[in-house]
């Protein structure tokens, strides 16, 4: 292979590296804490490595009124319960809903 | 492809008992237990006058097809129907139909019993509660643990 190709790869490798920076998480909310932040549903750009901890940071900055209930909540990636405490790491494209203390039956 | 055992389903509109029957019914069964959760019209004194419902649906009714599994698993049950409503649910409406099947009545009502008690655990569906007086409120199952369910595989402990 010539310099030529040798510089197309690093370009190429640039590119996915600046792409892979951010991830975009779709978020869910239910019940009560839809109520409190206004919106069933909202799209939350975090730095490569996020874990849920982040996001819910996020959520609490961008939905003041989500503070008065998150300790309560539980969550879901890709629908899936996790514990807040697991602290998982978060994809790109994935789903969290935020889940209140559910009440079916 | 084998017949479905397993009907776990979010509804917009009136529960049908006779369709939870009929979906579980099984000539190798001999009993077939069910469970209609309605509203009720009060509240710790308070008039109620309606229940209206929410849920994630996609996650509702794949943790709903979960505690199938998890009856199967444990009483081997023939057959499953769990049917949620969503939306406002009036005084004596069903808001949630259980159906199972199995070959004697001790697994078909213990089976029943779990069926509900771990749907009011793990599916994420909420009911909000509104009063003749005008107020509301969301309500809690005290099943629901913090931060996260119980594993569906293990029956509750019986509730008072």
């Amino acid at each position: 292979p010539g310099p030529g190709q040798l510089l197309c790869f690093r370009r190429e490798e640039m590119a996915a590296a600046s792409e892979a920076a951010t991830l975009r998480v779709r978020v869910l909310l239910f019940a009560s804490a839809k109520e409190l932040a206004g919106t069933g549903e909202c799209e939350v750009e975090l730095p490569e490595g996020s874990r849920s901890s982040d996001l819910r940071r996020a959520l609490e900055t961008r939905f003041l009124l989500l503070r008065e209930c998150i300790h309560d909540t539980a969550i879901a990636v890709n629908q899936q319960y996790v514990a807040w405490d697991d602290d998982p790491l978060l994809s790109d494209r994935d789903e969290v809903a935020v889940i209140p203390p559910i009440s079916g039956g | 492809m084998a017949e479905a055992w397993c009907l776990a389903s979010i509804r917009e509109s009136v529960l049908s008992h006779e369709e939870a029957v009929a979906f579980v019914g099984d000539p190798g069964c001999g009993a077939i237990a069910t469970f209609l959760g309605v509203t009720r019209d009060n509240f710790e004194g308070k008039a109620v006058s309606k229940l209206s419902y929410e849920a994630y649906v996609p996650m509702a009714e794949q943790e709903m097809r979960k505690l199938c599994e998890a009856a199967k698993a444990k009483w081997g049950v023939s057959k499953v129907a769990i049917l949620h409503r969503i939306g406002d649910v009036p005084i004596g409406g069903a808001s949630v139909i259980i159906a199972v099947s199995a070959p004697h009545r001790r697994e078909a009502l213990d089976a029943c019993a779990f069926l509900i008690d771990d749907l009011k655990a793990n599916v994420p569906i909420w009911k909000k509660e509104s009063y003749d007086d005008g107020g509301d409120q969301w309500k809690q199952n005290n099943e629901f643990s913090h931060g996260g369910p119980r594993e569906a595989s293990v029956p509750s402990p019986r509730k008072e």
